[in-house]
């Protein structure tokens, strides 16, 4: 599996010191994109979701964190052993970022059309006028409207969704083997939201470019991706398809995850609800860092952190009690 | 009650910073000075009898030699000196911190008219020169260094103002402002129970930078003589230096020991500013403070935290079970 | 309890010396109305104008014509004592956890703040309520020292909460209150919510653009678009049954977990609140508009028992 991944990450973990105390923002994760693939690296806030992304492009300063990992590699190349410079070279052209919050994400300063430009002239050497004609195809290709005039526009005079969709654009650009979106549609609206979704769908499956999807909306991941990861308090929990794992999960929390999504067909008289909060990074529970909220903890939980096993050759669960088919644990619960 | 246990945390907190610590304590010793001047200073150098000969170099009992022009204990007058620059640079200080944050205020929060007004009369104060209105006003009314406090503070608000109302509009906008107007809160209530301890950071950091700025503007105007001149000041001090001759004949002591003055007390309270903007905005990359921290911690400790994470091998029952 | 006619609030663009001057429409006739003890839910995409319909309520937006009835009284008419009684009586929830509270107070006080302001409260009474209300929100008694830094967002958030009731109001709006928050801890806050509103028998105007968190609390709905309501009615009906196209175009645009048939995308963008098109405000959307939409402003007609919706050809 893991001979032609597209990014191979192996044991990354990141912790930031701080003089109350170190802060485990991320405690050995793995992960693998093939080319092509969609991943989604799900969980709640404070997960590490997004710490994990940064520290992989090594946009992560040295104060204030600490990275180690046994193996970053992109496209055959080990990008540790990479300088500052080089990485900027790959951030541009090979590996493309799509934030959550376009207004900060782009320079209100100069006009959309100049910053699409920016990316061709720089990493697919054009010239001036090759690049101008690319970016206004590249704004008709993501669906925004009269894409000429929009050329000259400034991020501000443009609404939320378009601004998405010009990062989109700018990410697309360059034609990129890999994208890492972090939470592109969360602040949008129902509709629009949609809109953006199925171009950012449509484009990847068009290009065969890979995508990370980091989220905790998990119907974004059910429209949009292949694989899952599902995170919690800096730990992968549980992997495997996208289908699968929505439909069965394993571990409590993804169980957990997917009853408190509210849904519209059906009438709750109240929502479901994963007691208690987020375990404070600093000072995480004993064992099993779910434990204090899991209906299912037994006392092998508080003492002993599982270990991330194989439920079957495309999934794996990181829990004591995993919930399938009664294998382990209570037979309540399967 | 609560109020006074921030604040002893915000004393502790310089203290510990390391730039902090070092402002705190030079200012200290500037302030001891200043206060036991008469009594730890060798000789008086007001008292006229106690003039010595003229233009001694250093040794005993004038460490630091005498004036060629008066022969006065240069190492007293030292001393002495501090008297002048901590008192007007620190009274201005307060008196600018006062009215800047007076006007910013009422710019911020009290309305339109009054916003409107206090950025005009900001923009004309901008343009005025201070420096011929301050030989104006000083040979009108008399060289004294209240004058001078005065006009400092008359000039010196209008940059403060402008700070603290951008700051003021950030913070009017805020929702527990919106809270409490929803609750009943009349206009005073909240400019003194929100408005004013939301400022307060930048407030107490701006008066310790402007006083050091303070201190060298009046050494450039006790130097210029629109100070008072009966007053020993370091400004004074070079002065003297300068007409006296010292530099003709070498005497670069009393060059130097002025200088130093000035230059330790701005040193001081910039330091004491820097680490009150550390404290307040703990900014992590580039925080001196965080790199120090890093440089400190144990290597192997890290190491543990980082093979902590490690997955165990299958020792567990529940392991063997559940495996496919 | 809250009644609300033919409300319009518009703001003024500035303009150069040569153009004419124009208006943000932020709310075109709205009126709508709650009972006591109700949840009404009030629906809409970015920018149709439901903050500023909040704002009108709470006293804080003079509106351009149209009146709001709290209680009976004309709040804008009422003299300023009268005003300012009225207002306690209503209190707001924020969408951001993390503006919403002064981070120099600690919880006691921000909690005791509106008793502090009305006044009259000695400081034993005050003390005491606010221990009543940490117990009634679901945090411990100890917390009440700290201050909000040391709180996530869904805590900070039941600490907003605290406030509101601090002085039993009759009406509480609430912005957007588990937008900014994280799946699990979105539950918990609409679960206390509920539980309040059936406890202590409050009267919520909840403003959302989630339409399962509006289903689920709601009692009635009323959903908005570009500053007036295209649907209004009890939540159950409208959400079963309904009857405008852009209530259509949100409930299936809506991804689900469990995707029978792929997701409806309704194209083009929102129109601008300053050149509001003639006639149906949504035609420039609608996959179902006709020549008379975009000439014709539609009125709000009641197609079922209960129900309205503003449009020439609702789906019966």
């Amino acid at each position: 599996m893991s001979q032609d991944a597209l990014l191979l990450v192996e044991g990354l973990k990141v912790i930031f010191p701080t003089d109350a105390g170190i802060i485990k923002a991320v405690e050995g994760i793995d992960l693998a994109i093939h080319p092509g693939e969609c991943l989604a690296l799900v969980g709640e806030s404070g997960c590490g979701k997004s710490v994990s992304s940064l520290a992989i492009l090594g946009l992560l300063g040295t104060p204030p964190a600490l990275v180690r990992a046994q193996t970053i590699r992109f496209d055959g190349q080990n990008l540790q052993a990479l300088n500052e410079q080089q990485m900027a070279q790959i951030r541009g052209k090979d590996i493309a970022m799509i934030f959550q919050d376009a207004l900060t994400a782009l320079n209100p300063v100069m006009s959309i059309g100049r910053q699409l430009d920016e990316v061709f002239l720089k990493h697919c050497g054009m010239n001036k006028s090759q690049a101008k004609e690319a970016s206004i195809e590249a704004l008709r290709a993501v669906g925004v409207s009269s894409p000429a005039q929009r050329y000259r526009q400034f991020p501000h005079q443009l609404s939320g969704g378009m601004r998405q969709r010009v990062l989109i654009a700018m990410a697309f650009a360059a034609s990129p083997k890999l994208i890492i979106a972090d939470e592109p549609t969360t602040a949008l609206d129902v509709t629009i939201q949609m809109q953006v979704l199925e171009e950012l769908r449509a484009m990847q499956r068009k290009s065969g470019t890979a995508l990370m999807l980091i989220t905790h909306d998990l119907c974004v991941v059910n429209y949009l991706a292949d694989r899952i990861l599902v995170m919690y308090s800096g730990k992968i929990v549980e992997t495997g398809p996208v289908k699968q794992i929505l439909k069965r999960p394993a571990h409590p929390y993804t169980e957990g995850l997917l009853t408190s999504v509210p849904r519209l067909d059906t009438c709750n008289t109240r929502f479901y609800q994963i007691p208690d909060q987020v375990p404070n990074p600093m000072n995480k529970p004993s064992g099993c860092h779910f434990h204090p909220r899991c209906s299912y903890a037994g006392e092998l939980c508080k003492q002993t952190m599982p270990s991330l096993r194989s439920l079957s050759p495309q999934r794996e669960v990181r829990c004591h009690f995993p919930l399938q088919k009664g294998k382990g644990g209570d037979s309540q619960h399967a | 009650m609560r109020t006074t246990r921030r604040k002893n945390n915000l004393l502790a907190k310089i203290w510990h910073h390391p730039q902090g610590q070092v402002g705190l304590i030079l200012a200290g010793l500037l302030v001891f000075a200043a206060v036991a001047a008469p009594w730890i200073t060798p000789f008086d150098p007001y008292d006229v009898t106690q003039r010595a000969e003229k233009g001694l170099a250093p040794g005993w009992p004038h460490l630091l030699g005498t004036s060629i022009s008066t022969g006065q204990d240069i190492f007293s007058m030292l001393i002495y000196g501090a008297r002048v620059s901590l008192l007007v640079g620190i009274v201005t200080g307060l008196a600018i911190a006062f009215l800047g944050a007076f006007m910013g205020i009422l710019a911020g929060y009290g309305g339109r008219f009054w916003d409107t007004l206090i950025m005009r009369l900001v923009d004309v104060m901008l343009v005025i020169p201070t420096l011929p209105l301050t030989i104006v006003l000083t040979n009108l009314f008399g060289k004294s260094y209240g004058m001078i406090i005065f006009i400092f503070t008359i000039f010196g608000w209008v940059g403060l103002a402008r700070v603290i109302r951008s700051q003021v509009l950030v913070l009017k906008s805020s929702n527990y402002i919106k809270a409490a107007q929803l609750a009943g809160a009349s206009r005073r209530y909240i400019m003194f129970r929100h408005i004013l301890p939301g400022v307060s950071n930048l407030l107490i950091m701006s008066t310790a930078l402007t006083s050091a700025g303070i201190m060298v503007a009046e050494a450039g105007l006790s130097f210029l003589g629109l100070g008072d001149p009966t007053a020993i000041s370091w400004g004074k001090m070079l002065a003297e230096a300068q007409s006296g001759g010292a530099l003709l004949f070498g005497h670069w002591w009393w060059i130097i020991a002025p200088g130093i003055g000035i230059f330790l007390s701005v040193f001081a309270f910039m330091r004491i500013g820097l680490a009150l903007e550390e404290v307040f905005n703990p900014r992590m990359k580039r925080s001196g403070m965080l790199l120090r921290l890093f440089k400190s911690i144990n290597g192997s400790y890290i190491q543990e935290v980082f093979d902590a994470m490690d997955d165990r091998p299958e020792t567990d029952e529940a392991g063997k079970e559940a495996a496919p | 309890m809250l009644k609300v006619e033919n409300l319009a609030i518009s703001f003024p663009v500035k303009a150069g010396l040569f153009s004419k001057r124009r208006h943000i429409k932020a709310v075109r006739g709205v009126s709508l109305t709650i009972q006591k003890g109700q949840i009404f839910g009030l629906v809409g995409e970015s920018g149709c104008g439901k903050s500023t319909l909040a704002q009108a309520v709470i006293g804080m937006q003079r509106p351009t014509q149209g009146q709001v009835f709290f209680k009976g009284d004309d709040l804008y008419a009422l003299s300023t004592p009268a005003f300012r009684a009225a207002r306690q009586n209503m209190q707001m929830v924020f969408q951001d956890p993390f503006s919403a509270l002064n981070p120099r107070f600690d919880v006691q006080r921000i909690i005791a703040e509106p008793m502090h302001i009305r006044g009259g409260f000695s400081g034993e009474q005050m003390e005491g309520r606010v221990l009543e209300l940490l117990n009634l929100v679901g945090l411990s008694p100890e917390d009440r020292h700290r201050y909000p830094s040391d709180f996530s967002g869904g805590q900070r958030q039941r600490i907003g909460i605290a406030r509101a009731i601090s002085l039993h109001p009759e009406l509480l709006i609430l912005d957007e209150p588990v937008s900014a928050l994280d799946v699990s801890v979105h539950a918990q806050i609409m679960n206390l919510l509920m539980d309040l509103n059936e406890e202590l028998g409050l009267t919520y105007l909840f403003i959302s653009h989630n339409l399962a968190d509006v289903k689920d609390i709601s009692h009635s709905v009323g959903v908005m678009y570009l500053g007036s309501f295209m649907e209004y009615g009890p939540t159950a009906q409208v959400f079963a049954q309904p009857l405008h196209p852009y209530t259509h175009s949100l409930l299936a645009a809506v991804l689900t977990l469990d995707q029978q048939k792929e997701p409806v995308i309704t194209r083009g963008d929102i129109p601008s609140p300053i050149e509001v098109p003639p006639g149906c405000s949504f035609a420039s959307r609608c996959p179902l508009a006709q020549p008379k939409c975009q000439v014709e402003t539609p009125v709000l007609l009641e197609y079922r028992p209960g129900q309205l919706a503003a449009c020439h050809y609702p789906v019966i």
